[in-house]
């Protein structure tokens, strides 16, 4: 697997003790780097509370036979603002999501204090973006970095099986051509990847590079 | 003269001055733009005073960054967005690659992220090419269109429509440096030039891993571009203090990047660009697209390759 060979190439250039130090110690199946869960390895569960204190449960969710999606929110980051409201290119996407049973996760990993972070301001973001599903507050950030979530928007994608089968972007607005193109225009990596991993395909763009804001951790 | 001489320039830039040379497209989706107060000042300046028929022009896009602010450079970041700059030009000119200053890393949180940035004054230089048959006496209008990010502990985007006026001469000897000529010979100074061996900076292939070999106690950073293959660990491997570096590729079959040297002592630094296809230490030929000098330090690295003219 690549992440692990990530690692062996950081071990064989002897400074792991630097590489390690910052990162959490693995546990069976989960990250072993700061990059989180990697597209193919099992993720590890987690549980969060939304902005209404409702409980989510990743297990339960796959339990119930469920492709779960992830998307890193910050309601105050301007590439936030720009797929919740226009085109409303995030809630096109969840459009698509919901109509296929998939259920959908927003999770925020700001620390609190820092933009856009906090039970409140998440709260109001609701209302105001219109988002009909759950916002998790991830003040810890402890499942941000699990997942290795680096931006707002950051997406990814379960399999009912707890297979990590897409990382990254929702659309290629962050790559040079995609920038220039209306968000209609542009390639969702998200809904091409739903759309091959229901239909018992391999997603072929399984892992991009996120645009947006940094993560505030 | 033929557009083959400057080909170092135009070769294999006829994507970007398409892109560029379009009509703004009224629905492209924009980032909610800043007031034109905020902590990024954006302003079209001219290295000289007139444009030279047949000649290349350089231009810069300046942004005046507030202390602590930064705008991204093109690396392989984990957050933010480079510029991007959309151009309108006169019939028949034409718009290089930008030629960017090295940047600096910018580490988030508890190394969560890292990114490559670039802070305080940026003068973003841009050669633009003036066609032979530009008529002395005319007057003409270069446009840009400038969007960017901006951050701090927060982002604001800021867009800005650029432009500026520019007699065509007939010839340079009437051609004064502008009073912002000082910025210019600041900002090439930080350019990249492309790595060549005279550089002294040795360059080898273990496998995926190039090893860098400069003077013992040199201090080295390197800075991945958005197009390189990513590197197996990007935090660490890509400093070091004792004068080597070993950077290793993951998947890709090409490691960009630029090079920042330090040798010990008060001796000057170096800055190289590198375009290496894995296991070859020979610049790929598409190098002039990253906007580089050449490794004397030239503007004009590989004029009259295009062909003969």
């Amino acid at each position: 697997m690549k992440r692990a060979n990530r690692l062996l190439a950081v071990l064989a250039l002897g400074i792991s003790s630097l590489a390690l130090a910052a990162a959490p110690p693995p546990a069976p199946g989960a990250a072993q780097n700061r990059d989180g869960f990697d597209v193919g390895q099992k993720v590890q569960p987690f549980v969060l509370r939304d902005t209404e204190g409702k409980e989510h449960d990743l297990q339960k969710y796959l339990d119930e036979g469920k492709v779960v999606v992830l998307e890193w929110f910050n309601p105050d980051c301007p590439f936030v603002k720009m797929h919740h409201t226009g085109e409303r290119n995030m809630s096109r996407t969840y459009a698509f999501a919901r109509e296929h049973g998939v259920v959908w996760l927003a999770i925020n990993s700001g620390a609190p204090g820092k933009q856009g972070a906090g039970l409140d301001r998440n709260r109001r973001a609701k209302e105001e973006y219109k988002i009909a599903y759950p916002i998790l507050l991830d003040e810890s950030g402890k499942v941000g970095r699990m997942f290795g979530a680096k931006t707002t928007p950051d997406m990814r994608i379960i399999s009912k099986d707890g297979i990590l089968v897409y990382r990254g972007a929702i659309d290629n607005g962050g790559t040079r051509e995609g920038r220039r193109l209306p968000m209609a225009e542009r390639t969702n990596y998200v809904i091409e990847a739903l759309k091959a991993h229901l239909a018992g395909e391999t997603v072929k763009q399984a892992k991009t590079r996120p645009y947006g804001c940094s993560v505030k951790y | 003269m033929t557009r083959c001489r400057l080909g170092w320039i135009w070769g294999l830039i006829g994507v970007l001055a398409t892109l560029g040379s379009g009509q703004e497209n009224p629905t492209l989706p924009a980032l909610p733009v800043t007031p034109p107060d905020e902590p990024a000042k954006a302003s079209l300046i001219s290295q000289h005073e007139g444009l030279i028929p047949g000649q290349a022009a350089l231009l810069g896009v300046r942004f005046q960054l507030a202390s602590g602010w930064h705008i991204y450079w093109d690396g392989l970041n984990d957050s933010g967005l480079p510029p991007m700059f959309s151009w309108t030009l006169p019939e028949g000119y034409e718009v290089g690659p930008v030629m960017w200053p090295a940047p600096h890393r910018y580490i988030l949180g508890d190394r969560d992220l890292l990114d490559h940035v670039l802070e305080g004054d940026v003068l973003a230089v841009v050669p633009i090419r003036v066609p032979d048959r530009a008529k002395p006496g005319d007057r003409v209008r270069i446009r840009v269109r400038a969007d960017w990010l901006v951050c701090q502990a927060a982002c604001i985007p800021g867009r800005a429509n650029l432009s500026i006026d520019l007699p065509v001469l007939t010839d340079t000897t009437q051609n004064p440096e502008s009073r912002w000529a000082h910025l210019f010979q600041e900002a090439l100074k930080r350019v990249p030039r492309a790595w060549s061996p005279a550089s002294g900076i040795a360059l080898s292939w273990s496998g995926r891993t190039l090893e860098v070999h400069g003077e013992r106690g040199s201090h080295m950073e390197f800075y991945p571009h958005a197009d390189s293959a990513p590197l197996a660990d990007r935090f660490d491997s890509t400093v070091s203090d004792s004068g080597t570096l070993r950077l290793t590729v993951e998947d890709g079959d090409r490691l960009i990047g630029v090079l920042r040297v330090h040798p010990p002592g008060e001796r000057s630094r170096q800055i190289l660009g590198l375009n290496l296809p894995i296991g070859s230490t020979r610049q790929a030929p598409d190098t002039n697209r990253f906007g580089w000098l050449d490794p004397e330090g030239k503007l004009n690295p590989m004029a009259d390759t295009g062909g003969t003219p």
